[in-house]
């Protein structure tokens, strides 16, 4: 139901339309020289599927239940023989399906533009930009995760505000990183706070791989193992942390 | 027979922000198997809350709440036996009739040979066959109050819970709702309802508890009240006010 609902959500609609847009517009830019070329389009292609499926991945977790007290849908549904936990991991994978469908619909753009360009065909078949589309699936879905669970407590309003400040608060780990570190910070209660930030925020920076990408670095399957783990560990703590709240809401 | 619903001391104090407020005020009564139960009040008095309670929607303060002798808040296995009517009912938009049920039917698991035929009965029985395909959201108030009987009824129910059944139809909207609920006590079924029209819930209900501010003033049997329900409710009201 989450994922039918979500195909008929106009601003969704928009939004794909939009990534298409500027993943389809990034090959009129053959002014630029040919190597240059292919690394304008990789990065802008790369960024645009990455922000996008961010954007989506907001916007359907924010208004996930608030959306369904609003309509006061929630009420005839979970009068039902249907489990909390079975309505939350319900709407979250319906989400998620929703995301995958839209990244695979953005993906296959970008392949498109990649198959139109004479220098672009050994992309195609490239490990680290699959990899990089693999991570951009696995870094929505965390992030999902979060709005899904701040979902089940906050409003619609609050919560995309507070996502996003997860989402790019999350992309400045190695800072946070640094900054516990005694020779950056003396304060120990400073330091202390910097660690505790870097290891509870999730590191939205390690999904990217545009770097190596355009830099024609390898990426071992083993880091993305990693990075995956991780991220499904932290999914699966978020969401028990919403059923814990989702159960004792009352409607 | 042990009863259908048994309310015992139920509380319901909500946490506001000008100070606490006690929406249910230690409720108990019973509900007997087969009979049509309404429970009254004006707006304000507690039968939401008191219904959401059975629901397991909302928790009780004090006391409890037992529906088929389970509490409603632990055993979600017991909203088998349950269809419940919302005041005012919502459903996806974008849905026709049939994807409503078929979506509340899958819910109960009900076996797909068999869940098509419910929904084409059901729709006959609340007379929406001939505009199952138009979406929810070109519908009027009457049409989607007929789904919402639909989805309450779609698991063959023994309890069925009614918000407001008849509030905001028309004439005949509200004398074919209440034709509906009646047919559901000759099948057997046990029937909860909350409203606030009082000549509706005359002419439908075996008993009658009266609610005002979260307090149970009385519980009678239609066959007993002398006179209309209106004027022993209001009756019932003002003393209670007066003390």
């Amino acid at each position: 139901m989450t994922f039918r609902e979500a195909l008929r959500r106009r601003v969704l609609n928009i939004i794909l339309v939009f990534a298409v847009v500027s993943i389809g517009v990034s090959q009129l830019f053959s002014w630029l020289s040919t190597g240059e070329e292919m690394k304008f389009i990789l990065d802008m292609c790369s960024n645009s599927i990455r922000f996008f499926s961010m954007l989506i991945a907001v916007l359907l977790g924010a208004s996930m239940i608030p959306g369904e007290i609003e309509r006061h849908t929630i009420f005839t549904i979970l009068s039902k023989p249907v489990g909390r936990t079975q309505f939350l991991l319900g709407k979250y994978f319906g989400a998620l399906l929703t995301l995958l469908m839209n990244i695979a619909i953005m993906s296959a753009i970008f392949m498109v533009v990649l198959a139109l360009k004479k220098q672009g065909h050994p992309y195609l078949v490239n490990p680290t930009l699959w990899k990089g589309l693999f991570l951009v699936v696995i870094e929505v879905a965390l992030l999902l995760a979060i709005a899904v669970a701040v979902s089940t407590v906050a409003s619609t309003a609050f919560n995309l505000v507070f996502s996003f400040f997860i989402y790019f608060t999350g992309q400045m780990g190695s800072v946070f990183n640094e900054l516990s570190k005694p020779e950056r910070v003396a304060n120990p209660v400073g330091r202390g706070l910097m660690a505790l930030v870097y290891h509870i925020l999730p590191h939205f920076e390690n999904f990217d791989l545009r770097q190596p990408l355009l830099m024609g670095d390898p990426v071992p399957f083993r880091y993305v193992g990693e990075v995956t783990g991780a991220a499904v560990v932290y999914i699966a703590v978020v969401l028990a942390l919403g059923y814990l709240l989702f159960s004792q809401r009352e409607f | 027979m042990p009863a259908v619903i048994e309310l015992e001391g139920l509380t319901k104090i909500y946490k506001a922000f000008g100070g606490p407020v006690t929406a249910v005020n230690g409720l108990s009564l019973a509900v007997e198997q087969g009979e049509i139960f309404g429970l009254v009040g004006p707006n304000g008095s507690g039968k939401t809350t008191t219904l959401k309670l059975l629901l397991g929607l909302l928790y009780p303060t004090k006391g409890q709440a037992r529906v088929f002798g389970k509490d409603p808040v632990t055993d979600t296995a017991v909203r088998q036996r349950l269809g419940f009517l919302p005041e005012g009912p919502y459903f996806y938009e974008h849905l026709d009739a049939v994807e409503v049920l078929s979506f509340y039917a899958q819910l109960f698991r009900i076996p797909k040979n068999e869940k098509r035929q419910r929904i084409d009965r059901l729709l006959e029985q609340v007379g929406m066959a001939d505009r199952q395909h138009v979406r929810l959201g070109q519908c009027s108030r009457g049409m989607v109050q007929r789904i919402g009987l639909a989805q309450a009824l779609i698991n063959d129910p023994d309890l069925v819970l009614l918000d407001e059944p008849t509030s905001g139809l028309d004439p005949l909207g509200a004398r074919d709702m209440r034709n509906h609920i009646l047919s559901l006590r000759e099948q057997g079924k046990t029937v909860f309802l909350c409203s606030h029209l009082l000549s509706e819930v005359e002419r439908m209900c075996d008993r009658v508890a009266i609610l005002h501010q979260g307090h149970l003033l009385e519980v009678l049997r239609m066959s007993e009240v002398t006179g209309s329900l209106e004027d022993h409710f209001v009756e019932l009201v003002e003393e209670a006010q007066r003390h």
